[in-house]
């Protein structure tokens, strides 16, 4: 213990005591104990002369002033409509999306050109969001490839809050495209692959970006596909490819549950595997509109449990019989002919399209244990290709 | 119908919680069920229990839970309107809370938790006035009184901050009865139950923190 904790443990403690005695007697016991030690008595004088005082910090005395009325007012303040602002050189158009603690904006570049803005929302500029916010804007900077939402530029709005332009995607998660189009199994493959290659290559950056699932991955009308949202992603340590910093047990609560890995549930440290591991959920959805884990009740705990216990149902199993669907899934579940017709396919057809090699690719990347899984994006890739070639 | 009612249910899976249903021209649009957000309740228990991260993460939905109770109170007609700070703080948390999850100590014990979210969205806000005045350096002489006014009572807020942050390394329980009284307003007796202490405990705890953080800022 160092000694000004020493002297702050010993003056406090005679604070407590000299506050315990009615407030006629303190001078006095401050004097008796104090006999030897003038700094102290000064120092315990004080302390009692602050203690006793009222202004200042007085009970609810954050709500007086100028200062909180002003935040009341911002607090009240309904987030105005954005059209028409001006921020560095993007001319707001409308709000296109909005999470916890940020929205995007969808802008008009000088040059008529179209951006995706995305800004911290006002009053949650904290420092630990400020942060994270930053982090992300570096991690897309950096992840210059076509299958990843290209970041133009960043800076800070008028009001003060940092932001950042990205490339603005026209387009529909990848489910809902193919569902909507009702691509057939290797159309869904060949979009699949592309995702692959966008994290792939996040990997190479070591970036691991462990929320991937369908809002993140959007497909435009060309049948391009980006990949969206590395505002969780995480650097990796160069040597042990695994996370620099540990997720703790609450990050895993910020996953979607139906995409969580079983390590980011115990909160171990997140690797390339969770990827792979997220890419398996995805390829399995893709494939089959089901959940690989079977549910009961659906509640959060059983979610859980699953996850962590139960082993997942091969594809073409899931795609062709009772199944199971997603935690957050509501309503009816669509029968194995719907689930077929979707993928321009009968059920006894697509049993045989799924069984064999995508049943393996699939349930390679859903292994439990990550060492168990594929050892890279990489491998999984050449598994699928190899798959559309014929030869797995 | 009946071909809508089957794209319903062809449509309605995405693994994110939304429902694709075709839109009458034929586009399909996205309907939201039930998105599962982080859920408050178990960001609560979490913290509670320890969990220093959940509350990070909780903060924007207080923030947004504080505005909604905000606006209620004052409308958006009647901006020069005074906040019942009270139920400001009281309130927070308990309509996102599954009440069936948690007991009278626990609401109790949210009441602290709610003042220290009041400290944190109210010393980021401070922040950003603090700047602002900063900001305008040699041109200060230009704002007009109640704006240096204002941007002083950020500075002097954000001192107490740094002061609080500094008192929490030798004893966090007096920092937690300053987030209770001052930032939150609560009662002696509230925040004897927020904290689990005893009355005497909160106002010994109370004046001796208010000597300790006199004594910092006095620096």
């Amino acid at each position: 213990m160092d000694d000004n904790t020493k002297r702050w443990i010993r003056a406090d403690r005679h604070l407590e005591a000299a506050l315990d005695l009615p407030a006629d007697r303190r001078a006095s016991y401050v004097d008796e104990v104090t006999a030897d030690d003038p700094e102290l008595k000064r120092l315990l004088e004080r302390l009692l002369a602050g203690a006793e005082t009222d202004s200042g910090l007085s009970p609810g005395g954050v709500f007086d002033g100028e200062l909180f009325d002003g935040f009341a007012q911002e607090l009240v303040a309904d987030d105005e409509d954005p059209a028409g602002q001006v921020i560095g050189p993007y001319r707001v158009l409308r709000e296109i999306g909005r999470g916890g603690t940020a929205v995007v904006y969808l802008a008009e570049t000088e040059d008529g050109g179209l951006a995706a803005l995305k800004l911290i929302r006002l009053g949650l500029d904290t420092e630990e969001i400020l942060l994270r916010f930053d982090q992300e804007r570096k991690i897309l900077a950096r992840a210059q490839h076509p299958n990843i939402a290209e970041v133009f530029g960043s800076g800070v709005s008028p009001d003060g809050r940092p932001y950042f332009a990205m490339e603005y995607v026209d387009g529909q998660p990848i489910d809902t495209y193919c569902d909507g189009r009702r691509s057939t199994v290797a159309d869904r493959l060949g979009l699949f692959l592309q995702a692959a290659w966008a994290v792939h290559h996040a990997h190479r950056d070591r970036v691991v970006h462990r929320d991937i699932k369908p809002s993140n991955i959007l497909v435009t009308e060309d049948g391009r596909l980006k990949l969206l949202d590395f505002g969780i992603a995480k650097l990796l340590d160069v040597e042990a490819g695994r996370s620099a910093v540990p997720l703790t047990r609450s990050y895993a609560r910020l996953m979607t549950p139906a995409f969580a890995s079983p390590e980011q549930i115990l909160g171990d440290p997140v690797t390339v595997a969770t990827d792979v591991y997220q890419l398996g959920i995805l390829l399995y959805l893709l494939l089959t509109s089901r959940w690989p884990y079977a549910l009961a009740k659906n509640w959060p705990g059983e979610v859980v449990q699953a996850i962590m216990d139960t082993e997942p149902a091969a594809p073409s199993a899931a795609a062709t019989g009772a199944g199971s669907m997603p935690p957050s899934f509501r309503g009816t579940p669509p029968t194995p002919a719907m689930i077929a017709a979707a993928r321009r396919s009968d059920p006894d057809r697509l049993h045989r399209q799924l069984q064999g090699g995508l049943d393996h690719i699939a349930l390679t990347a859903l292994h439990k244990k990550p060492q168990d899984r594929y050892s890279s994006v990489a491998r999984m890739i050449d598994d699928v290709e190899r798959h559309l070639a014929g030869r797995l | 119908m009946v071909a809508v009612d089957a794209y319903r249910r062809l449509f309605q899976l995405r693994g994110d919680g939304k429902i694709a249903i075709p839109a009458e021209n034929g586009r399909l649009e996205i309907e939201s069920v039930s998105e599962l957000p982080p859920d408050v309740t178990e960001l609560l228990l979490a913290y509670r229990d320890g969990d220093r991260e959940a509350f990070g993460q909780m903060l924007p939905m207080v923030y947004d839970d504080l505005r909604r109770i905000a606006r209620r109170q004052l409308g958006r007609s009647i901006p020069n309107q005074t906040l019942d700070t009270t139920s400001l703080v009281h309130e927070s948390f308990l309509k996102m809370v599954d009440q069936r999850r948690i007991d009278w100590q626990d609401r109790a014990h949210f009441l602290a938790i709610a003042a220290r979210a009041m400290r944190q969205v109210i010393i980021t806000y401070a922040r950003r006035r603090g700047a602002a005045k900063r900001g305008a350096g040699s041109i200060r002489e230009t704002l007009d009184e109640g704006r240096i006014a204002v941007a002083d009572q950020a500075e002097q807020l954000l001192a107490l901050d740094q002061a609080l942050t500094k008192l929490s390394e030798r004893d966090e329980r007096l920092v937690r009865v300053v987030e209770c009284r001052f930032f939150a307003g609560l009662q002696e007796e509230e925040t004897a139950a927020a904290l689990n202490i005893s009355l005497r405990t909160v106002q010994r705890d109370w004046m001796r923190a208010r000597a300790w953080l006199r004594e910092e800022l006095r620096g």
